[in-house]
């Protein structure tokens, strides 16, 4: 017998194109984009909505979530009950919510039951109860949720970080509002915000699935053709927040812990920046893989993290690079002065093998990254609402691989800078806080929870 | 739906299922190992997992670290993951992988035992401590399933204990102990093969053969299942004082084992999906909707073969809320299904639902290769898995009634009951 003793060479992948779209538009001004995935026995919808957080009241954030958790909850003369039970019945999901660049009503159901599924979706943007009870429960569920997630380290870190990033923007803040703007929220300002915003003017319809031989956009014009509305506002959006803090070293103090959680972030771009596909694989270099750099350090070579990772964050209308890891707390400070070293010495050395890597990945990895319906609406959602052309991911790809050596290190010393980072601790303070303040990146800063 | 396969052995005793999805553009090779934490010496607990944590450090072909990076940088997807009843080894890629996965699997399957060092067995014991504070120690709630655990399985029992382990215990494993481990469980004749997606049958088996074909079959382990054990009939209780938000408590209950024409535990599954899956299920209405007593309420069941399946119910109450309360309209929940059974809109939902997440799994080529390999090693037959529908569809409203007095009702026997600490006192 022989064994083979060297890896079977691996032949390039076939060619691979984004779903091709079938683009419509209803009489009433609703977009429609239906991507025929074979296969996919599980439709998803998206309805999107053009309205970013930024809208809300400055007092009443929240409000666009709890719209989101409200619209569900009974509509077209059913009662909440009654609503949930028609929804179960079809085997189908629905929800809505709010996130930083829009708002999306989203189903999913097998294909066989699209039709009715639709018709519910289209109750619920159309004909919503917004009950006074209902909102109640809901605007009560958020707060308790609120309280929840705050017991949570991972969750506390990243919202301290944005908090730490944007100053007085609304990316500072919660997606879903803090509890004394979700208190200010009241039934009538859900009612407002969907008059406002949620309108077929600037709304699309994404859907994708196996149709079958059955074409989606009769069913579709069926449920949402008599939509109408009186007043088709045009949507705002507020300038792009800017990073106001910069090489900032914080530090919140849980009690006990573990494990110290970690985020560092700084400087990114948007993806529709010639520079985003060269940027995109030193970040794969860099932190982007299990493989990487920095997981290489922390977790294969010193074993003091599950995983460390970082990643091209884009939404809220601008860019950033952020590192995630948690590790244990005896080795806090020489983790993240770690990572600010891998981040600084990445500058200018990213190797020949490392890009290569990077771009086969990124651009081979594609026909699995969209095999699911779920995920191809989740893509269209992202260009659509980071203002990017449908044809983006076929161009992406393209321009992927044509990154070379130069440009991906061009991109990196260009964008990043490793010198202006916003660095959150949550951690032990008892034993974190003294290596962190005689670290030297930055004066530490202790964040005091709130009351 | 119907997903086609084909299964064979080869010569050393690995099964290989083939399931083809023509012009996918994407194929998926997924390994199941007979061997989970249920198969570990007591006083090794979380010994299968470390080792599944040590298969990707390299073997006789293949250096440490380069099974990650050959596949990714190829634009793959790869993991493991090891539960009570089996480890899983899995990667899926674009199309031409096939040959580099089947390779790599194969090599440590053979040859794991030439790379293994001190180093990377410190180091992964270091790795796995810190999977558990992150899934575990240092999550409010996190450890309340480990400490349930005890009170539906005894300590010895197979599922005494959780796959993540004790790392006391892993700390003190040696490199024997994992070469050992090794060629106890891991060889063709443990194990089935799966591929599914872009490639044709003829040369999927062909491609098992060529790189699986060399390696020697072992001594398989004799499958050793407990005898099944009834529903838990004797009140046991434990409190735990944590920092956490708000009260909550867990309850856990023994369920018929997993096989896959049983109509109990189908008749179990939707049971359990009426009372604690999802927006409508009596729990959620009754507690978060209309008592507004919790913040959240559900109920799942974990199947597995040993002799019973796990089935764990929770409910996050809300802060101040009183448990002997919640436990009592749990209870009350749980009596008034046992007592009328489903409603037929109820069930018509639940199969719905069954479906839905049947269909969702089904979607991808590495879903369907990971349910494929389940059957196929578990329960011997890979073609059950399209039986799944008809058997839910077949199930009547008189065995959910069944299945909820029988198995449901007598979850309200273990509880684990989670308050949060008083302020501490100024000193």
């Amino acid at each position: 017998v022989i064994v083979q003793e060297t890896p079977p060479l691996v032949a390039a992948a076939a060619d691979w194109r984004f779903p091709a779209v079938t683009e419509r538009r209803l009489d009433n001004g609703l977009r429609v984009l239906m991507y025929h995935c074979p296969g996919q026995y599980v439709v998803f919808a998206s309805l999107l909505f053009d309205v970013a957080l930024s809208a809300e009241p400055r007092s009443r954030e929240g409000v666009a979530g709890l719209t989101g958790r409200t619209m569900p909850r009974g509509a077209a003369g059913k009662s909440a009950d009654q609503f949930a039970d028609a929804i179960a019945m079809l085997g189908a999901d629905l929800e809505a919510s709010a996130f930083a660049d829009g708002f999306a009503v989203r189903l999913a159901v097998p294909a066989t039951n699209l039709p009715g599924a639709l018709d519910l979706m289209a109750d619920a943007v159309v004909r919503p109860s917004f009950s006074a009870e209902e909102f109640a429960k809901e605007k009560r569920l958020r707060l308790q949720e609120i309280e929840q997630t705050l017991a949570y380290p991972q969750h506390v870190a990243s919202e301290e970080l944005n908090a730490a990033l944007f100053g007085d923007a609304r990316a500072a803040r919660p997606a879903g509002g803090a509890a004394e703007t979700v208190e200010q929220v009241e039934r009538v300002d859900v009612v407002a915000f969907a008059a406002t915003h949620l309108h077929p003017g600037n709304a699309t319809m994404i859907v994708a699935g196996d149709f079958g031989p059955v074409d989606p956009f009769p069913a579709i014009v069926e449920s949402f053709g008599s939509w109408s509305h009186p007043g088709y506002g045009i949507a705002a959006h507020a300038e792009p927040p800017v990073i106001s803090g910069s090489r900032q070293l914080l530090l919140r103090d849980w009690a006990d812990a573990p494990q110290s959680t970690i985020r560092l972030a700084g400087q990114g771009i948007l993806r529709g920046d010639r520079r985003w596909p060269a940027l995109f694989v030193a970040n794969f270099a860099v932190g982007g893989n299990f493989s990487s750099r920095i997981n290489t350090v922390l977790r294969e070579e010193k074993g003091v993290t599950y995983g460390a990772s970082s990643a091209l964050d884009t939404g809220k209308g601008m860019g950033l690079l952020t590192v995630s890891t948690a590790v244990r707390s005896d080795a806090t400070v020489e983790s993240v002065a770690d990572i600010v070293s891998i981040l600084t010495d990445a500058a200018g050395t990213l190797t020949d093998d490392e890009v290569r890597m990077g771009i086969r990945a990124a651009t081979e990895s594609a026909a699995l990254g969209y095999e699911r319906a779920e995920a191809v609406v989740g893509r269209v959602e992202l260009m659509l609402s980071q203002g990017l052309p449908l044809d983006h991911v076929d161009a992406n790809l393209a321009a992927l691989r044509a990154v070379t050596t130069e440009s991906a290190n061009a991109a990196y010393v260009e964008v990043f800078d490793p010198g202006s980072l916003s660095i959150v601790v949550v951690g032990d303070a008892s034993t974190v806080r003294e290596p962190l303040s005689t670290w030297g990146y930055a004066d530490l800063r202790d964040i005091t929870p709130p009351a | 739906v119907c997903y086609p396969m084909t299964a064979t052995s080869l010569g050393n005793g690995l099964r290989v299922v083939v399931s083809p999805t023509p012009g996918l553009g994407v194929v998926a090779v997924n390994l199941w190992y007979d061997v989970g934490s249920r198969h570990e010496q007591p006083d090794r607990q979380g010994f299968a997992h470390l080792f599944e944590h040590l298969m990707f450090q390299g073997s006789r072909h293949v250096k440490s670290g380069e099974h990650f990076a050959l596949l990714q940088g190829h634009g793959s997807s790869l993991n493991a993951t090891t539960s009570f009843d089996r480890t899983n080894y899995f990667e899926s890629g674009p199309t031409p992988i096939l040959d580099l996965a089947l390779w790599l699997e194969a090599d440590r399957m053979a040859f794991l035992g030439d790379a293994l060092t001190e180093e990377n067995l410190a180091n992964q014991v270091d790795v796995v401590a810190q999977e558990r504070g992150q899934r575990y120690d240092n999550v409010p709630y996190g450890t309340v399933f480990e400490k349930i655990l005890p009170l539906v399985f005894a300590a010895d029992h197979p599922y005494g204990h959780l796959p993540i382990g004790d790392m006391q215990q892993l700390k003190a494993a040696t490199l024997d102990e994992v070469s050992a481990f090794h060629s106890a469980y891991y060889m063709p004749n443990n194990a089935v093969l799966t591929i599914v997606g872009d490639v044709g049958e003829t040369e999927a088996f062909e491609k098992a053969d060529k790189y699986f074909g060399h390696v020697a079959p072992g001594h398989s382990p004799e499958r050793r299942l407990p005898a099944p054990l009834g529903a838990v009939d004797w009140p046991a209780r434990i409190d735990i004082e944590e920092d956490v938000p708000s009260p909550a408590v867990w309850f856990a209950a023994r369920l018929p084992a997993k096989e896959p024409s049983s109509r109990e535990l189908a008749a179990v599954e939707l049971a359990v999906g009426i009372v604690g899956d999802g927006d409508t299920s009596h729990l959620n209405r009754r507690l978060v909707r209309q008592d507004q007593t919790a913040s959240s309420a559900g109920m799942g069941v974990n199947t597995l073969v040993a002799g019973n399946s796990l089935g764990v119910a929770s409910v996050r109450a809300v802060p101040g809320q009183d448990l002997d309360e919640v436990v009592d309209t749990v209870a009350d929940v749980l009596a008034r299904f046992a007592d009328s059974g489903p409603m037929a809109d109820e069930l018509a939902v639940a199969r719905a639902r069954s479906e839905r997440d049947w269909l969702d799994e089904m979607a991808t080529a590495s879903g369907r290769a990971d349910a494929i390999s389940e059957y196929a090693l578990l329960h011997g037959n890979p073609h059950l898995l399209n039986q799944r529908l008809d058997l839910l569809r077949s199930i009547t409203p008189e065995e959910v009634r069944e299945a909820a007095r029988e198995w449901l009702v007598p979850v309200l026997n273990a509880q684990a009951r989670v308050v949060p600490e008083p302020p501490a006192s100024p000193s």
